[in-house]
């Protein structure tokens, strides 16, 4: 048979719970715009009933101790690995962009033009052998070239040098966040063990998880304690439980940083091919493959051009009859107008006739004419050709870059919209529930209320 | 479908961003003019832009060097025609010797003589014209004799293409006939009144006029061929020009009309923004 006492406590259950499950509706309208946090919701459930003598006796309702966090591990596990696609193209597309700002081409002032001035001055040469004017211009362009050569590669190099420091802070942060990952898998397993749920940590966790995936391409996995482990390169453990490893850097032959994993007994293992994705691979593969390549196909250029104009000249004969190269150094670091020329612009080879004889513009013609020849990639187009190939090759790159960092942009966007959907906070939704939770409060208190009446009208009678 | 606030908010983000970058990729083609602002934005007409561009710098000089080619025919044929003028002179005395003013002819034929000398000793933009490839030598000295060598006034007028012009004073002054030694002869031949002998060099001059003409006919087909490629290269030039435009230039109107279009939709994508994430149920809840 219920009693009155029965009907209080039924009562003060009530307002217990729907007061917890308001608490959590507060910290989810506080939380609406906090980034990885997942919404939570308070499970109610029905106190076992009393049964006896064919009766059943309500015991009111109890909120759950686990508190439910909307999550999808799948969404999770896929949005991490878009992520470290994302990271790579971004950071590529960063180093990329900067390669393009480099080609100063479509300002028109670039290495096309310069080439261009260079050739024009050995025919302007050509026109008047003699002329002190034309000697100086051909070694001044001579000289602009050189320099342009120079300064392009200069900034190549420099780009390489940014990626080599973004790599260099990468590892700083991917340790930190190591460190970080295995301090919350303790936190999380400890307060797991006690039955509760570790919510706020895993949130915390599954941000890092993310910004880490962001940077380098991981392997993770949970395990059946609530710990995360997490793998770089081929199968190197970065945190395992509450342990974490270590990433560290060291310099190899071209002067840039390589990629290791220091492994318990503080041996480095190198890992810099072993990077498939995040930002690192993105920045190795800017430093090592695409802005390389370029610089080699610039030195190849380079050292054609100085290769060919001096075979000419050094064939030709300057004003007293000399015979000089032109242009000194082999490739794009080092390559300059031969000092001599360029303090005597009398050794300027215009004549193809041994003494030097002042009329003769065979030499300047034949070096005027190397811009027609087809002297690149085994005869095969011109210096004009071979750069414009490159310069293309770049804008493609970049292109390309572009337009994988959008598609990969667009899918993580849309990832996110889902896990939005599952997990994030709808303050509309919030508002239905908080209204339902109040209203089922005041019910309850009004229950209390209605026992107490009922208690106050039982001891009346017996007064 | 649940529909989180930040989700909402999140999206108007991302369209808005997406739709400034656009204008403000329409609005650069605008100001710029341009289609190609970037490498990226076209790489296969970036590589033609800079084919073309060499091209057209190219065409530019050969444009310089032959008319520069013109400049240095117009002033050997300026010279070769004042030679013609004065052989023709020495003709007309040669033709109608009066013993009479024998030393006054006589001198006039070393004055012609002298003057020839002179112009053959012509400089053009600091170098003489007529010394072969000895530009810094006087062709000939007083007695006639000739200093320079056969090197001829190379000009590049295209690719592989070069127009030579006669500069060796031996061949167009001594080529058929040394004209320094007839002239010397007829000086002779009139003081001593040696009408044989001045009519044998009549002919001679005559035969040195000829060659001259000849060399001047010979310069007045190099000067075609110049004019020919000059005229080439000029409508080359002007339909590279037309393609390098095409390939860079960016069709204004059509940049502008992206750049409103683009604009009405960054204008309406605000004003439904501005719809949706103001209102929520708590506007309604009393």
């Amino acid at each position: 048979m219920p009693n009155i006492y029965g009907m209080m406590d039924v009562g003060r259950t009530a307002l217990i719970s729907h007061q917890k499950a308001i608490d959590i509706i507060g910290n989810n309208i506080a939380n609406a715009n906090t980034p990885g946090y997942s919404r939570q919701r308070v499970n109610l459930e029905q106190n076992a009933p009393v049964r006896y003598q064919g009766g059943t006796m309500s015991n009111g309702v109890h909120a759950e101790q686990r508190i439910q966090r909307a999550y999808d591990q799948f969404l999770a596990a896929q949005i991490n690995d878009q992520k470290q696609s994302l990271g790579r193209w971004t950071a590529q597309k960063e180093a990329l962009e900067k390669v393009e700002l480099m080609f100063d081409e479509v300002s028109g002032y670039g290495l096309n033009k310069a080439f261009s001035e260079f050739w024009n001055a050995w025919q302007d040469l050509a026109n008047n052998p003699v002329g002190h004017v034309e000697r100086v211009t051909v070694v001044s362009r001579g000289r602009n070239l050189a320099e342009t050569f120079k300064k392009l590669r200069r900034d190549l190099v420099s780009v390489q040098q940014d990626a080599d420091e973004e790599i260099q802070d990468l590892v700083g942060e991917i340790n930190t966040i190591a460190r970080q990952i295995a301090e919350l898998n303790r936190k999380v397993t400890q307060v797991e063990v006690s039955g509760h749920n570790a919510n706020d940590y895993r949130d915390e966790r599954d941000l890092l998880l993310n910004k880490l995936g962001d940077m380098i391409g991981i392997n993770s996995f949970e395990d059946g304690d609530g710990n995360v482990i997490v793998s770089v390169g081929s199968e190197k453990p970065l945190v395992d439980g509450t342990r974490s490893w270590s990433l560290t850097t060291g310099t190899n032959g071209s002067g840039f940083q390589d990629l290791y994993w220091v492994d318990s007994s503080g041996a480095n293992v190198d890992i810099t091919d072993d990077i498939d994705s995040g930002q690192m691979k993105g920045w190795l593969q800017a430093r090592d493959s695409v802005v390389s390549g370029y610089i080699d196909r610039l030195d190849t250029l380079a050292s054609t051009v100085i290769s060919q104009v001096n075979n000419l000249h050094a064939a030709g004969y300057a004003l007293d009859g000399s015979q000089n190269n032109f242009f000194t150094g082999g490739n794009a670091v080092d390559m300059a107008v031969n000092s001599a020329v360029v303090s005597d612009v009398n050794l300027v080879a215009a004549s193809g006739t041994s003494g030097g004889v002042p009329g003769d513009n065979s030499t300047a013609v034949a070096i005027a004419a190397l811009q027609q020849t087809l002297t690149m990639s085994s005869a095969t187009t011109t210096f004009d050709g071979y750069y414009a190939s490159m310069v293309s090759d770049v804008g493609a790159d970049v292109r390309d870059a572009r337009v994988s960092l959008q598609h990969q942009d667009s899918m993580v966007s849309r990832l996110e919209a889902y896990r939005e959907q599952v997990a994030g906070v709808s303050l509309d939704e919030e508002m239905v529930e908080l209204i339902q939770s109040q209203h089922a409060y005041s019910a309850a208190a009004k229950l209390i209320t209605s026992a107490d009446e009922m208690m106050a009208t039982l001891i009346g009678m017996v007064r | 479908m649940r529909i989180s606030n930040k989700q909402m908010a999140e999206n108007l983000k991302h369209r808005l961003f997406q739709q400034t970058a656009r204008i403000l990729e329409s609005e650069t083609k605008v100001t710029t003019g341009k289609r190609v602002n970037k490498l990226s934005d076209d790489p296969v007409a970036m590589g033609r832009i800079l084919e073309y561009r060499s091209t057209i710098s190219r065409m530019e000089q050969y444009g310089r060097n032959i008319s520069l080619g013109q400049n240095h025919l117009e002033a050997v044929d300026g010279i070769l025609e004042a030679v013609s003028d004065l052989i023709g002179q020495a003709k007309d005395i040669a033709s109608n010797p009066d013993p009479d003013l024998s030393s006054s002819q006589a001198s006039q034929v070393a004055d012609i003589r002298r003057q020839i000398l002179q112009f053959a000793g012509s400089k053009h933009n600091g170098n003489y014209l007529f010394s072969g490839h000895q530009t810094d030598t006087a062709p000939f000295d007083s007695s006639g004799t000739y200093q320079g060598d056969s090197g001829t006034r190379d000009i590049v007028i295209g690719q592989g293409m070069t127009v030579s012009i006669e500069a060796d004073g031996s061949e167009i002054f001594q080529g058929s006939q040394d004209v320094f030694q007839v002239l010397d002869d007829l000086e002779t031949a009139i003081g001593a009144n040696d009408k044989a002998s001045i009519k044998t060099q009549l002919s001679r001059l005559q035969d040195a006029l000829e060659h001259i003409n000849g060399i001047r006919a010979e310069n007045a087909v190099q000067a075609k061929r110049m004019e020919t490629a000059e005229n080439h290269w000029n409508s080359f030039r002007v339909s590279m020009e037309q393609m390098l435009s095409r390939t860079e230039d960016a069709d204004l109107a059509e940049a502008v009309i992206d750049l409103q279009v683009q604009k009405t939709a960054y204008e309406a994508s605000l004003a439904t923004g501005a719809m949706i994430i103001q209102p929520s149920l708590v506007d309604f809840l009393s």
